[in-house]
């Protein structure tokens, strides 16, 4: 066992051994083997043989030219990857910038289409809204309107109430003060009274007069009288 | 001295990231025989090994910006040339072999005795197609042990394989050459 795994190393060793590959400890050792195993021989034999035919041989090899040619080929293959690696890279920066430019546009446009959209949206608002503000507005004036109808009614009942207030404060004045008057007193008076009450027939006149005033009028009425 | 350190393969990747491009051309220099030879050994035409070269060192040049160092870039380089050229090997088997056909029919005559008696296109031929009858990775290993002298621990991180089965690789490499040349040599007995 020993010995077969001992020629199966030294056969490996061989193909070296026969081409002068070996280190001095490793060829004497196979020199040891060779002679101690007949089938080890045997081979180191074919083996050899087929060493010195190809010993001294060497494949064909191109003169000196052709490896600058070779060399200058690669140089160049090399530079042409560069460029179209440099000119890809260049693409590539081309693209990217007209991209950019593009999205600009784009957005350059598209923001100006947001604009209008946004103008349009706002006076559409506006619109709406001073539309509303119109219908508010007409709404309001309506409600005023009605307000100040009420309120003229209002006015023009109170004037009524004043009014009558006013003769019958004259009048119960009259009957106050004329109780023992004559016949021609009394019609002047009446007179009196006639264009007093004409001059009360003012609304805003009547309207503005305070409690102080409308006793300032009696007296003057008075005065008068 | 100066010279030598700048030009050493650590200081190279390190002025080429540093964007000096001229210390690709060095690289370029440096390894564009091994190269070829490997690839030509792999595909036996020139034209073809002068195109994959070509290749190689385009897909190096993409890719030593991210080399970290973590090999050399010796093997490194090996590994993508070694890759590239084996999936251009499988593209190329649908389409055609080196076949024994190929060879004119005088090659095999007076070849009783290898060595000095045949002449140097014969022998040449007789290697080439002893080297093409190897499968895609025993070639590829004989190549880089054989010709580029390589040592196991390398062609095993250039092939990703680990070290014993390189050796076998390289072993039975040998053999079926060995094997083959035997054969030729009965033949045109």
């Amino acid at each position: 066992m020993s010995k077969e795994i001992n020629i199966e190393e030294f056969k490996l060793l061989l193909p070296d051994y026969v081409s002068g590959m070996l280190d001095a400890d490793q060829s004497s050792k196979v020199s040891e083997a060779i002679k101690l195993y007949p089938e080890l021989r045997k081979l180191y034999e074919e083996l050899k043989l087929t060493a010195s035919t190809l010993s001294g041989f060497n494949f064909p090899e191109p003169d000196d030219k052709y490896w600058e040619t070779l060399a200058s080929n690669i140089s160049n293959s090399v530079k042409s990857l560069e460029n179209k690696k440099q000119g890809s890279f260049l693409n590539f920066r081309y693209f990217a910038a007209a991209a950019v430019l593009l999205i600009m546009v784009f957005a350059y446009f598209q923001k100006d289409n947001l604009l209008r959209l946004f103008i349009s949206e706002s006076t559409r608002e506006i619109s709406l809204t001073d539309s509303s503000d119109s219908i508010k507005s007409d709404k309001e004036l309506k409600v005023d309107e009605l307000k100040k109808t009420e309120t003229d009614s209002l006015l023009t009942e109170d004037t009524e109430i004043v009014k009558s207030k006013k003769k019958h404060d004259l009048k119960s004045f009259k009957e106050e003060t004329l109780v023992e008057s004559t016949y021609e007193e009394e019609e002047e008076f009446d007179n009196l009274f006639q264009s007093a009450t004409y001059d009360l027939t003012d609304i805003d006149e009547l309207y503005d007069l305070t409690k102080d005033e409308e006793e300032k009028l009696i007296e003057e009425i008075l005065n008068t009288n | 001295m100066n010279r030598l350190n700048t030009n050493d393969d650590g200081s190279l990747i390190s002025r080429f990231k540093n964007g000096d491009r001229k210390a690709f051309d060095i690289i370029v220099l440096k390894y564009q025989k091994k190269i070829y030879g490997h690839v030509y050994r792999m595909v036996l035409n020139h034209d073809e090994a002068d195109d994959i070269t070509q290749e190689v060192f385009i897909k190096i040049y993409r890719s030593i910006s991210g080399f970290r160092g973590d090999s050399s870039l010796y093997t490194w380089i090996y590994k993508i040339a070694v890759n590239y050229t084996l999936n251009y090997l499988k593209k190329r088997k649908s389409d055609k072999t080196v076949s024994m056909e190929l060879l004119p029919n005088d090659i095999y005559a007076n070849t009783d005795k290898l060595g000095d008696e045949i002449d140097q296109e014969n022998r040449l031929r007789l290697i080439e197609n002893a080297i093409a009858s190897l499968p895609d990775q025993q070639r590829t290993v004989f190549s880089l042990r054989y010709y580029d002298k390589m040592s196991y621990d390398e062609i095993s991180t250039v092939m990703n394989r680990s070290v014993g089965a390189v050796k076998a690789n390289y072993f039975h490499a040998f053999k079926k050459i060995s094997d083959y040349l035997k054969e030729k040599l009965k033949e045109n007995v």
